[in-house]
C-alpha cells in the first residue's frame, strides 16, 4: 500500500488531514484525522466514539498533557481502515478534548506506516511498513 | 486584475471553511456535500443521498482555535 495524499487549507494554514474509516459495534465511519507526529496517542473527538456505538468512559483512562494543561480521555482499541490495509489501532477519546481534529499520533498508527510530510508541496506520502510484516 | 480559476476555487473554499466553523462536515471527492450541527444529524442527511459515493466527515474547526500547534 502507497497513498498520497493533499494537505487539507484552513485560512492560509495547510494540515496533513487523511481519511480513515473506523469500525464499531453500532456503525462504522469514514473520519478526516490529522497525522501528528508530536502527539505519542491518538486522540478522537467523543462525538465519533457515541456515533460508533462505543461508550467514551468504558476504556483505559488516562490523562493527556498538552500545552494548556491535562485532559482525561479513554483508550479504547478499534479495528480501522486506511486504503485497503485494516489494522487495529489505540484510540483514545475525551469529552475534554477543546480542538476540532482528530488526531492520529504515533502509538500504533505510526509503527505500522512509513509516513512522509512534503510540506513544500502540502502532500503526505503513507506507504506500509515492510519491516512491521516481517516482525508480526 | 483578474484572479487566477484555482485562486478564486481558493478563496470560495476558504469561506465556505469559515462559514461551516464549528459544523460537522461532509466530503466526498474533495467537496463538501453535507453539513450540521451534530454528527448524528449529518449522518442520518449523508446516508439518504450516500449511494456508491465514499464521504468522510469531520468536525470543521472554529474560528477562535487559530492556529495549531498541536
Amino acid at each position: 500500500m502507497k497513498k498520497e495524499y493533499s494537505y487539507f487549507k484552513r485560512e492560509n494554514q495547510y494540515y496533513p488531514l487523511i481519511d480513515v474509516e473506523l469500525f464499531g459495534p453500532k456503525e462504522t465511519l469514514s473520519v478526516k484525522a490529522l497525522i501528528d507526529s508530536g502527539a505519542s496517542c491518538s486522540l478522537f473527538r467523543p462525538e465519533i466514539a457515541n456515533f460508533l456505538g462505543i461508550p467514551v468512559n468504558s476504556g483505559r483512562k488516562l490523562y493527556f498533557q498538552g500545552i494548556k494543561g491535562k485532559i482525561i480521555g479513554y483508550l479504547h482499541q478499534i479495528p480501522m481502515r486506511l486504503d485497503h490495509k485494516k489494522f487495529d489501532c489505540y484510540i483514545a477519546f475525551s469529552n475534554e478534548l477543546d480542538v476540532s481534529f482528530n488526531i492520529l499520533g504515533r502509538n500504533n498508527f505510526f509503527l505500522l506506516f512509513l509516513i512522509t510530510f512534503n510540506e513544500k508541496n502540502q502532500r503526505i506520502l503513507i506507504e506500509e511498513n515492510k519491516e512491521d510484516q516481517k516482525r508480526q | 486584475m483578474k484572479k487566477s480559476k484555482s485562486l478564486v476555487r481558493e478563496s470560495r473554499r476558504d469561506n465556505c471553511a469559515n462559514k461551516l466553523a464549528g459544523e460537522w462536515v461532509a466530503f466526498a471527492n474533495g467537496k463538501i456535500v453535507a453539513h450540521e450541527g451534530t454528527l448524528k444529524k449529518l449522518m442520518k442527511k449523508v446516508k439518504k443521498f450516500k449511494g456508491n459515493q465514499k464521504t468522510s466527515v469531520m468536525l470543521m474547526p472554529k474560528r477562535i482555535e487559530g492556529h495549531f500547534i498541536i
